[in-house]
């Protein structure tokens, strides 16, 4: 975050309402900022902003620095914040909102690639219907980490050798149809 | 007893030993597995965090398909299992968000009406086969085994199913069935961060070691997951491709593969020869004779 | 046959009640139509009916135009009703003929649309008319009120208002449920701001308590049951066995010295052991010992003896048996207190798993000089703590557990932190979401912790786990927390954790508001008659409440709400009558099928079956007038007066007639007269006739 004077004009006052209009909102704007779900996320040294910060910025309709910023990739869906807030907020359903809202708006944070990494995932579960690593490692890694790449060889050599790494997808049978319900899911998502 | 099944990914990929221990836990139990036909991803994680419409589709899809042939279906992974469940409880609740995946799945072809229970496999072995039975058949009792019980995030949180958030105990129960004794560490159902292991290897490792550092502190042979993602992200910091074994030495199985240990099937039937690291089967072996000449030691 | 009226003059004053009702009504087009029902002779609209102008324009209506019945259209009755009747009686006219319309809380305040709301108004009014015009004048009776209160509960509230209600010359029977008096206030060390020693300063009053001339002091006692009305209530109340004869009993203190069973002492927290012949701690009023049967080996296995043979008194008697006694009372004052939240209810700060997590009762008794360490902050292995952690809000503004605010938290983990630098020297530090000071010295006292360098850390603890301390076979605690000011989360290795549970009701809440008929609110807490100008009082005259029964409060509060609730018990008993609601059932005998449906369900038990006279008879003055009777009854044989059908159907057919006149409003002029009853309500007139 930039160091500056908010100024008023700047923000948007509306996204905590935006927020909590989703369904995932509920209960959002009784929001104590008491700390629990920083003090609790396993993952919070690697976010930019802690959980609770991000729904401070929220609050001060910091719209493009929460949606720009790195927290929600980092958070690994453990729902320890969900069970502890005693505000009983779903915040482990707003990261995933917040995630998906920044891609729609364009604001995915450039020190992360942990979207792609999402979009490489659905991409193929989309066409293939299933999950399959080795396609998902090679279209997240080769081209951009070629080097972390190569770290993984020797754990993709020892999969290769026990036999768990399947090297050709497996197709979904039913294809047209399926093809057809992800064509609908996806412009039903785009409508929201 | 027929059950419908729904493997989730992992169980054909790199948990394919997950399934394979299943499956011959299964059988030696008596228990039939119907698998749901084309069957796919359940959307969890990756998809909902780019497309949420889909990614509830993908799941009442699958749910869609054994509502077809059923009412009651188990799955191994928790993390399919919450995703699932998640899709369930909307269509119960009839929320706005149920009118667009009807939308979709329509014009797949298919309907989901919101009947059918999933369980998860630790639900599934407790409640529905039952720790007694699982007791009666067992030919190979764990003696001098302590093994952890790491539940991680999804099967606790937000909703224990049938067990408590906090302190599970469903696990704990199917070890001492099996004759072997708990070893009771600190984090059990600390995250695993396994969602960060492709994106951030170097950090994720870091919390998934301390987990293991933690149980080796409580002295356990054995560390026992229903999760196959915990699985092999608790291998991952263990493995290293000059020095296997180097942090703990700690063996880390899913839950079929300990039931079926106890349950006397071999280790081909329990696919220990496919994790990452090699010499699984040894491991267990040492670490059992270790705990043994520990206790003859005291007398 | 009703006898023949004349006329009914029925004056119509119609609210502006500022711009509360002005702002969406249109009063003076309802006074309008108003004026133009039958027997309507005036009608008016004023800005505030309540005040005084507003009342005199009343009174000045009934004495030149002979009204003989009023309708006042404004706010609810539960405001000013009784104003409104005072103001009609003082003109000589008989209180129960005036009726409040409610356009306010019913109209105003809830319709969107003015034109609706002014329509509103003027149905509920031309209903409120056609049930004013058949009603009949009623009057209250006196009833003398008994002049002894029951306080319940020995707590500082109670025996404050216990003292109060002695000195003011009234007996009172203070009965509580332990062995002596005290509550948990006797449980505490220094009491905040002023570090008080909380013995020192209520120990003199229970002595008083004890002592004085008209309180009959009933330890070891609870009530069984409350029958009566107002201002005359039946106690039952069972005193339990204590097998020690006070008479006999000097207090020496050799049998609890010498008794063999030891049992956790629950004024301890279960952290120091009593015996099963016990006092609750050294100053305890009275001071003769109980014996805990349960624990105690001659009621359980017929041996021991030891007390008998060693009490020099001979005081200790086996066969006392429990008594139940009744007293008359005139008011009741519920003293009851509160319990504290269980934090093994929130598994994640380690309460019961660690042995060095403490509660804040257990804490308060550690440090305590008379407590189970003798005043040594001390861990559970022996060791003097270096560092030591304070969380607030350990229950307390969670939706999941306590959603209130526990008041008294803040102050107290200050306290704590106080104490614990004073006795030990260790690092302190209080983990807290919003620090709430605001009593008289509060701010001050955090002022003053906040030089005495404790650590302050706004943040609410995620978890209390256990890790090995470096260089230490001991595993020491660690605490997680997100220090939102700071902006980090901080792990911090602490050698003891001390919760500050918030204050939750009683366990047994529900139970003794059902025997009183107080009502609870969400939380289970006491419900006060209104929280901001009565919060002594309840929906019953006759019985106050005070301190914690009703929510978390402070000391200062406490007392003061006990005077309070004395004062209320001490007018009422001054006033030496009490006025029993006019409003009762009666029932027809002819109509009457001795069901017995009402008796069962009266929540009053006003009613009851003579089956000598074969008469369902029903008590006046238990009777408050509820309708539940009447709403129940298959037959209709019984009704509320004033509440009768023809009084009712009227009520409805003026509102459904009252249609005509918004159309014919509209048309301009046009003069309307209101038929007097239809067919049906004169139908129903005549089938019932109860006044006859």
């Amino acid at each position: 975050m930039k160091k500056r004077t908010l100024l008023e004009s700047e923000q948007h006052r509306d996204f905590l309402e935006e927020i909590a209009a989703l369904p995932e909102g509920e209960r959002v704007l009784s929001c104590l900022q008491c700390g629990t779900c920083s003090g609790t996320c396993p993952v919070a040294s690697l976010m930019d902003y802690a959980p609770r910060q991000i729904f401070a910025m929220i609050r001060a309709g910091m719209k493009k620095d929460v949606l720009g910023s790195v927290t929600p990739w980092m958070c690994a869906s453990c729902y320890e914040c969900t069970v502890k807030c005693p505000a009983q907020i779903k915040i482990t359903e707003i990261m995933y909102a917040l995630k998906r809202a920044s891609i729609k708006q364009g604001l995915v944070s450039p020190d992360t690639d942990v979207y792609r990494f999402y979009q490489n995932f659905t991409d193929i579960v989309s066409k293939y219907g299933r999950m399959n690593e080795m396609l998902l490692m090679m279209r997240y890694m080769a081209l951009r980490h070629p080097v972390a790449l190569m770290s993984r060889v020797p754990v993709g050599m020892r999969m290769m050798m026990t036999g768990v790494m399947n090297v050709q997808p497996h197709r979904v049978k039913n294809a047209e149809s399926f093809q057809k319900m992800v064509e609908k899911a996806t412009a039903l998502e785009a409508q929201q | 007893m027929k059950y419908l099944y729904y493997p989730g990914c992992s169980s054909k990929g790199t948990s394919r030993a997950y399934e394979e221990a299943l499956l011959s836990v299964c059988k030696k139990l008596g228990i039939e597995l119907e698998e749901i036909e084309d069957w796919t991803c359940c959307g969890a994680t990756s998809v909902v965090a780019v497309n949420k419409v889909l990614a509830f589709t993908l799941s009442a899809r699958n749910l869609a398909l054994a509502e077809a042939k059923g009412k009651e279906m188990v799955t191994p992974c928790p993390s399919c299992w919450l995703m699932l469940t998640k899709v369930n409880k909307t269509f119960h609740e009839g929320a706005a968000l149920t009118d667009k995946v009807r939308q979709a799945l329509a014009a797949g072809g298919l309907a989901y009406n919101g009947t059918v229970n999933v369980r998860h496999l630790l639900d599934f072995l407790v409640n529905v086969v039952g720790v007694d039975k699982v007791k009666k058949a067992v030919t190979n009792p764990l003696k001098g085994h302590r093994v952890a019980a790491y539940y991680g995030c999804q099967i606790v949180r937000p909703y224990a199913e049938n067990d408590d958030t906090y302190n599970p105990q469903n696990m704990e129960k199917i070890i001492e069935a099996l004759g072997a004794e708990v070893a009771p560490f600190e984090g059990k159902t600390t995250c695993c961060s396994g969602a960060l292991m492709a994106t951030r290897k170097d950090d994720a490792v870091v919390m998934s070691r301390d987990i293991l550092r933690n149980i080796k502190r409580a002295s356990a042979s054995i560390v026992v997951t229903p999760c196959p993602l915990c699985q092999l992200n608790l291998e991952l910091a263990e493995f290293n491709e000059k020095q296997p074994w180097k942090e703990t030495e700690l063996p880390v199985l899913n839950l079929a593969q300990l039931v079926g240990l106890g349950l006397g099937l071999t280790p081909k039937e329990l696919g220990l020869s496919r994790s990452i690291l090699p010499g699984v089967e040894k491991k267990i072996k040492t670490g059992r004779r270790n705990n043994a000449s520990l206790e003859t030691a005291q007398v | 046959m009703l006898p023949k009226k004349r006329t009914p003059r029925i004056g119509v004053y119609v609210c502006h009640c500022g711009s509360n009702i002005a702002g969406k009504v249109d009063v003076k087009a309802v006074a309008a139509t108003a004026g133009r029902l039958s027997d309507v002779v005036v009608a008016r609209d004023y800005q505030f009916m309540c005040s005084e102008p507003g009342q005199e324009l009343i009174r000045q209506d009934i004495k030149d135009l002979e009204l003989d019945g009023v309708v006042v259209a404004a706010c609810s009755p539960l405001m000013h009703e009784k104003t409104f009747r005072r103001t009609c009686a003082t003109a000589g006219l008989n209180h129960y003929l005036m009726q409040m319309a409610n356009i306010r809380e019913q109209c105003s305040w809830v319709t969107e649309d003015p034109a609706a709301a002014t329509d509103k108004a003027k149905s509920i009014i031309s209903g409120t008319v056609g049930w004013v015009r058949n009603l009949r004048p009623l009057a209250e009776r006196e009833v003398p009120v008994v002049p002894a209160v029951m306080v319940l509960g020995g707590g500082i509230a109670g025996i404050q208002a216990a003292l109060q209600c002695a000195d003011a010359g009234f007996k009172v029977y203070l009965v509580e449920r332990e062995q002596s008096v005290g509550g948990h206030m006797a449980m505490l060390d220094k009491t905040f701001p002023t570090l008080d020693c909380s013995a020192c300063i209520l120990t003199p009053k229970m002595v008083s308590v004890g002592q004085h001339p008209n309180i009959e002091l009933m330890t070891y006692s609870e009530v069984e049951e409350v029958s009566g009305y107002a201002g005359n209530m039946k106690i039952k109340i069972r005193r339990k066995a204590t097998c020690v004869d006070a008479e006999k009993c000097n207090g020496c203190g050799i049998c609890k010295e010498k008794c063999p069973t030891k049992v956790p002492n629950e004024f301890e927290q279960g952290k120091g052991e009593r015996r099963a012949i016990y006092t609750l701690f050294p100053q305890a009023v009275p001071n003769t010992p109980v014996i805990d049967k349960e624990n105690c080996i001659f009621f359980q296995k017929g041996k021991c003896r030891a007390c008998e043979k060693l009490c020099k008194r001979g005081a200790i008697n086996y066969e006392d048996q429990d008594k139940i006694v009744e007293v008359d009372v005139g008011a009741i004052i519920l003293a009851t207190g509160h319990s504290v939240f269980d934090a093994k209810d929130m598994p994640q700060y380690g309460y019961g798993k660690y042995a060095d997590v403490y509660s804040s009762l257990e804490f308060e008794r550690m440090v305590n000089a008379g407590g189970f360490t003798q005043g040594h902050i001390k861990t559970s292995d022996g060791r003097t703590p270096e560092t030591v952690g304070i969380i607030h809000c350990v229950g307390s503004r969670d939706q999941r557990y306590l959603p209130h605010c526990s008041e008294v938290c803040c102050m107290y983990s200050l306290k704590f932190a106080h104490l614990i630098k004073e006795h030990t020297g260790a690092a302190v530090y209080n983990f807290y979401i919003d620090m709430r000071c605001v009593g008289k010295g509060y701010e001050e006292f955090y002022d003053r912790l906040l030089n005495e360098n404790v650590r302050f850390v706004r943040g609410k603890v995620a978890s209390v786990s256990s890790e090995p301390a470096n260089g230490s076979e001991r595993d020491r605690l660690v605490v997680q927390v997100e220090d939102t000011l700071a902006g980090v989360v901080r792990k911090i290795p602490l050698d003891m954790v001390i919760l500050a549970n918030g204050l939750q009701p009683q366990n047994d809440a529900e139970e003794v508001g059902r025997l009183f008929g107080v009502s609870r609110n969400k939380a289970g807490f006491f419900i006060e008659q209104h929280p901001k100008l009565n919060p002594f009082g309840t929906s019953n005259s006759c019985i106050f409440i005070a301190g914690t029964c009703c929510d978390p409060k402070d000391i200062p509060y406490t007392v003061s709400q006990a005077s309070a609730a004395a004062s209320g018990a001490i007018t009422l008993l001054n006033q030496g009558k009490v006025l029993v609601e006019a409003i009762g059932a009666h029932a027809d005998d002819d109509l009457c099928s001795r069901c017995l449906t009402c008796i069962s369900i009266c929540p009053y038990k006003a009613i009851s079956y003579d089956s000598e006279l074969d008469k369902t008879v029903v008590d006046e003055t238990l009777c408050h007038g509820c309708g539940t009777c009447a709403a129940g009854c298959p037959a209709g044989a019984i009704e509320a007066d004033n509440f009768t059908q023809p009084q009712i159907l009227h009520e409805i057919e003026a509102i459904l007639l009252s249609e005509k006149f918004m159309k014919n409003d509209e048309e301009q002029g046009a003069e309307v007269k209101e038929e007097t009853g239809t067919a049906a309500g004169k139908a129903a007139e005549s089938q019932m006739d109860f006044h006859a």
